[in-house]
């Protein structure tokens, strides 16, 4: 793993400068330090790795109860088959490397009065600093009929691994003429434009293999990410084949039925071949155990800090927060997990937390070779989140295919990126 | 940067420091000490949000890595990207939120001298 920055001979020599100012005592009580992570996707890795950097000294455990992580984004290419599901996979033996503790199991309860956290496993684990970083857990049963169980049948595929194969090979093992159905969930979910790539590379795969099959998106929602460039994408490359329904056009999923394949809108009952819930979602469990959510099943923040506003010395990061205008998706989950880890570094040395300027994008596969993107640009002052104005928006809308491949060239070059910095 | 780098620059700044400061404090500290600072500054939070596309190391051809870059060769890059009118890029996107004071924060930190 290369170095935290490249950082210039002269900027070292200044800092040194700066460096000679901090008493000595100051950076000895900071190396009995603990900091405690817990989830370890683009969010909690990252976080972990970038603290362990700024300070060597600082004790770093990792809690992730999955021995490799497996990548959400580029998941809906193996949905589609054009994509092995292998090159998702990341271990933590980079982590290892540099001197991280990873602990390979459960974290069920903190108790923050006395700084610990219990491990499933039983051990516990004290902290002078706990970041959070859970990613979301699914609310079984707030869609009817909607619990674990169902999940063998109609699979969500929105936690990458064993879901995402079950729905492809569903997909392969569906006739010719079948219907797909596709039910989303009302936001705040994780990877806001998740579904519609989805649809997207579904469509791309029945297009081929199975041309008289259509696609319906049954959306609890009025509108969704990037939503001109994919209704333009649907039109020009898969004419006839996705269907979407707004859910005022009775397009919100209230009951399934898993046994019958089965879907229940307001109006209207529907049979479909392969049914796919985007399932209604709130923050990890440990979140709530934690106590740092509220009555949204998700976790207010100071965005500058990023500590829970119900729990000092939490800090939360990802798909758990609410962090709106900022998307729930990985690029988000990363560079939040870099300025966390910058501000309890800085909160652990009695040095104020600066407000910065934050980033997302998010590319968005309309063909296994043809993309789009949304970006946001975000100011993390008075600690909320505010978009930056005349910044950020989607791709142009004309559609020239260059375009489109060009950004499918540069989503692929952003996957090894950001998983090479998170987990390599 | 390699480690081999990163050792001679440390190097010199162990020995300034040694005769800066009244109280002498052990090289590991010292080197924390530097990492502290510069790692947690207002520019290299800035230059944060960069490496979930240009990690280094990486070695796209659609989005280019910044390793061996200069400064001014990203500061130049960048505000072409801010001032571009018609850059349909995610980048040029991105780039319209920065001030130019920004820039410079941001391509100072990542940047070769």
């Amino acid at each position: 793993m290369t170095q935290l920055s490249r950082r210039r001979f002269t900027s070292a020599i200044t800092a040194v400068g700066l460096a000679g100012l901090i008493p000595s005592q100051l950076v000895a009580k900071t190396s009995s330090a603990k900091l405690v992570v817990i989830g370890g996707g683009f969010g909690g890795a990252t976080a972990a790795r970038f603290a362990k950097r700024l300070l060597p000294s600082l004790s770093v455990t990792l809690v992730e109860p999955n021995p490799e992580y497996v990548a959400c984004p580029f998941s809906n290419l193996v949905v589609a088959g054009v994509r092995d599901l292998q090159q998702q996979r990341f271990t933590y033996a980079a982590l290892s490397r540099e001197g991280i503790t990873v602990a390979q199991d459960t974290a069920v309860e903190v108790d923050n009065e006395q700084r610990t956290v219990q491990l499933a496993g039983g051990a516990s684990l004290s902290y002078d600093r706990l970041i959070l970083a859970p990613g979301i857990d699914f609310r079984w049963n707030a869609l009817e009929g909607y619990d674990e169980a169902a999940t063998t049948r109609m699979p969500h595929a929105w936690k990458a691994g064993p879901q995402t194969m079950l729905l492809r090979d569903q997909l392969r093992a569906m006739d010719n003429g079948g219907v797909v159905a596709l039910s989303v969930t009302a936001a705040p979910y994780r990877c806001p434009p998740g579904p519609y790539e989805r649809a997207s590379l579904i469509a791309s795969y029945l297009s081929q293999h199975k041309p008289r099959s259509k696609i319906i998106i049954l959306d609890s929602n009025e509108r969704f990410s990037k939503q001109p460039l994919f209704l333009d994408a649907w039109q020009d490359k898969y004419p006839g084949m996705v269907e979407w329904r707004a859910a005022s056009n009775d397009g919100r999923v209230t009951r399934v039925d898993s046994s019958s394949m089965r879907i229940q809108t307001d109006f209207e009952d529907i049979n479909a071949d392969v049914i796919n819930i985007v399932p209604p979602q709130q923050a990890g469990f440990i979140a709530q155990r934690a106590g740092t959510t509220d009555g949204s099943g998700w976790c207010p923040i100071n965005a500058t800090s990023f500590e829970s506003l119900l729990q000092r010395n939490i800090h939360v990061i990802g798909d758990a927060t609410i962090a709106a205008p900022m998307p729930k998706s990985a690029f988000s989950a990363n560079a939040q997990g870099k300025v966390c880890a910058i501000a309890i570094v800085r909160l652990l040395n009695q040095l104020e937390v600066e407000a910065t300027t934050l980033a997302n994008t998010c590319y968005s596969y309309v063909t296994p070779s043809e993309a789009i993107s949304v970006a946001g640009v975000y100011n993390s002052g008075a600690g909320t989140f505010t978009n930056v104005p005349n910044a950020g928006g989607i791709s142009p809308a004309q559609d020239s295919n260059q375009l489109r491949k060009n950004e499918a060239r540069q989503a692929s070059d952003w996957f090894q990126a950001i998983t090479s910095e998170t987990f390599l | 940067m390699s480690g081999q780098r990163s050792s001679l620059l440390l190097m010199p700044a162990v020995l300034l420091l040694a005769s800066c400061t009244s109280a002498p404090s052990p090289p590991a500290a010292t080197s924390e000490s530097i990492n502290l600072r510069e790692g947690t500054s207002t520019a290299a939070t800035l230059a944060a949000t960069c490496s979930g596309c240009h990690a280094p190391g990486s070695n796209g051809d659609a989005i280019v890595s910044l390793d061996g870059y200069t400064s001014e060769q990203i500061y130049t890059g960048f505000q072409r990207y801010r001032q571009d009118p018609n850059g349909a890029t995610a980048m040029h996107r991105m780039a319209r939120g920065y001030s130019t004071q920004q820039v410079q924060l941001i391509s100072d930190y990542l940047g070769q001298p």
